[in-house]
């Protein structure tokens, strides 16, 4: 499981909204741009940042899925597109440069996406990104929501594990591949696990409103997470970079 | 005066506590189980031999939190809210799609939450569209921003496994478990708003409702589904079976529970049985969390002392003479084989 990784690089010391807005620019603009040349460069880009922020692309975890889907992607990508200057034609495959360029850029551009989302996730601390939103005009009790859904995934791990295991004891079966077999074990999983959460959902609630949460429209904070001014200036270049971007995409024929 | 304004903090508030809290445990444990699932989807990938697509048929439960959510709470915008967050949580666990995973999550809820408008709160059409809809939504989703499926009949094939998928797993399971777990208001809960008109028209219309509802089912009373291989499925309440009860003495000796010999009061199970005329052999004791035992219907028949005792509107079994494993608790249903 990909998540924080606490260091003291430059990287992790950014205001998480900071990083978030640059983690959205970056994503949006991928988007628009047709090239495949950008979404390599993206791509090395991003692999640049692990290396800086201390974490090193070995960190990223499921290296085989992303394997076997970019692979899959790309096949699939070069043999359906069938335009373009030819480079092999045999019998009914048609291997195009048109479709080669179209299967890199899908690739690069979810590798980039995808990549740069992990980053930010070994580079930010849950809770403060929730912190950070909340102070930053997230009304807290929504804020609120994101920190208790945090807080609940290492619980709820354990129970799901727990409930595999109990499966596991008691031998159920995955070997008559059918619907009906799907639709139980979804169900003698997800049962127990939900009976287990409305527990939980009652306890919080009662010690929330015994707190009266919720009464004042603001809170304070033990920790202030700052904005310092490296944190100004990348929202500033993220800000002007979104600008001219869509200036420069949308706007001229505007203005 | 604290009361008051706190009273009034609540009620200006369109979500309250519970709701929040909810959707964030709701959302927290479907951000988890979406490796689950993504494990069962790759066990239908290995199954028909292909490296990605045939999992879509399990997309649907990625979709179960959000339907849930909504039936569960039936506020507008409980779905999108949910997926957000579930989005959130599944970004912030280092889920396979990135960042890309809040947008998808948030638009699936979305149309879910529209979908949902011109349905009843708890119409089954609700939930079959708006789960057969949304899940379908996330092949259209990806294909507008990673184009994976370039060939058009591939396209239509994989929207097609995923609108079933969401048909099964995001609108008729949900809303089965939604029956399941949704508590029934308390009679102090229900407030008639005089000062919004209730006539008395709609106050002989829940009279007539209650006294029909309290007629046909015993007052405050859950049953046991007596179903399977029988002449005569019903459902058992113990108010029917008073003249039948007996008292037996009975020791628990379980691997870690130990209960000392004392008296339990029930109804043997052998009479509830016999009202259904069971035609098979074999019958499986299903309790709340899934647990079941099996009996012989021959064993039930010749032993008077397995009875099925209430306590406090649960139903326990006393299986004198039997394992600590057998003395099921919160039965919901008994099957025959």
């Amino acid at each position: 499981m990909i998540k924080y990784i606490e260091k003291e690089t430059f990287l992790h010391r950014v205001n998480p909204i900071s990083k978030l807005v640059v983690l959205f620019t970056f994503a949006y603009s991928l988007f628009f741009f047709n090239s495949w040349l950008v979404q390599i460069l993206a791509l090395l880009l991003v692999l640049f940042l692990y290396t800086i922020s201390g974490i090193g692309v070995s960190k990223i975890e499921g290296k085989k899925f992303f394997i076997v889907f970019s692979l899959t992607l790309f096949i699939i990508n070069i043999l359906f597109i069938r335009e373009g200057q030819i480079l092999l034609n045999y019998s009914i495959v048609r291997i195009t440069m048109d479709g080669i360029e179209f299967a890199i850029f899908s690739v690069t551009r979810f590798l980039a996406i995808v990549f740069s989302s992990f980053l930010f996730v070994m580079t930010t601390e849950p809770n403060k990104l929730a912190y950070s939103l909340m102070q930053s005009g997230l009304p807290y009790r929504y804020g609120f929501t994101l920190v208790v859904a945090l807080r609940f995934v290492p619980t709820f791990q354990f129970e799901t594990g727990n409930v595999r295991n109990a499966q596991a004891a008691r031998g159920l079966s995955v070997d008559k591949m059918s619907v009906k077999t799907l639709y139980k074990m979804a169900r003698y999983t997800f049962i127990p696990l939900i009976r287990s959460t409305m527990q939980y959902i009652d306890t919080l609630t009662v010690s929330m409103e015994g707190r009266c949460f919720g009464i004042y429209e603001k809170r304070t904070y033990i920790e202030e997470v700052n904005y310092e001014k490296k944190d100004l200036a990348i929202l500033s270049m993220s800000l002007i970079y979104i600008i001219g971007f869509f200036y420069q995409r949308f706007g001229q024929n505007f203005l | 005066m604290k009361k008051k304004s706190l009273s009034r903090s609540n009620k200006k508030y369109y979500f309250s506590t519970k709701d929040l809290v909810t959707m964030a445990i709701i959302s927290s444990l479907g951000g988890v189980l979406s490796t689950y699932v993504g494990y069962l989807g790759n066990l239908i990938n290995r199954f028909f031999g292909v490296p990605f697509g045939a999992g879509q048929f399990m997309s649907g439960l990625h979709m179960f939190w959000i339907i849930f959510a909504i039936g569960l709470l039936n506020k507008k915008g409980a779905g999108t809210f949910v997926g957000i967050l579930k989005g959130f949580v599944e970004f912030l666990s280092g889920g396979k799609l990135g960042l890309f995973v809040i947008l998808l999550s948030g638009i699936q809820g979305l149309i879910a939450d529209l979908s949902f408008l011109p349905f009843k709160k708890d119409s089954t059409t609700g939930y079959v569209i708006a789960g057969g809809l949304s899940t379908a939504a996330n092949v259209f989703i990806f294909q507008l921003f990673f184009a994976p499926y370039e060939a058009l009949p591939l396209f239509v094939t994989i929207s097609v496994i995923a609108l079933i998928s969401g048909v099964i797993f995001a609108g008729l399971f949900p809303k089965g478990v939604v029956e399941l777990f949704k508590t029934k208001p308390e009679e102090g809960d229900k407030k008639i708003n005089l000062k919004k008109g209730i006539t008395i028209g709609i106050i002989v219309i829940f009279a007539l409702g209650a006294t029909s509802y309290y007629l046909t089912m015993p007052l405050g009373r859950e049953g046991i589904d007596i179903s399977g291989n029988v002449e005569n499925s019903y459902v058992y309440y113990p108010s029917n079976f008073r003249d039948q009860e007996i008292t037996v003495n009975a020791e628990l000796i379980g691997d870690y529970t130990h209960i000392e010999a004392k008296d339990y009061s029930g109804v043997p199970l052998k009479y509830i049985l016999e009202k259904s005329n069971p035609i098979g052999d074999k019958i499986t004791i299903i309790a709340k969390d899934l647990y079941q035992v099996n009996f012989s219907i021959e064993e039930i028949y010749e032993n008077h002392e397995i009875i099925i005792k209430e306590d406090y509107g649960s139903f326990n079994l006393v299986a004198k003479g039997y394992e600590g494993g057998y003395w099921i608790r919160d039965i919901v249903s008994i099957e025959v084989d």
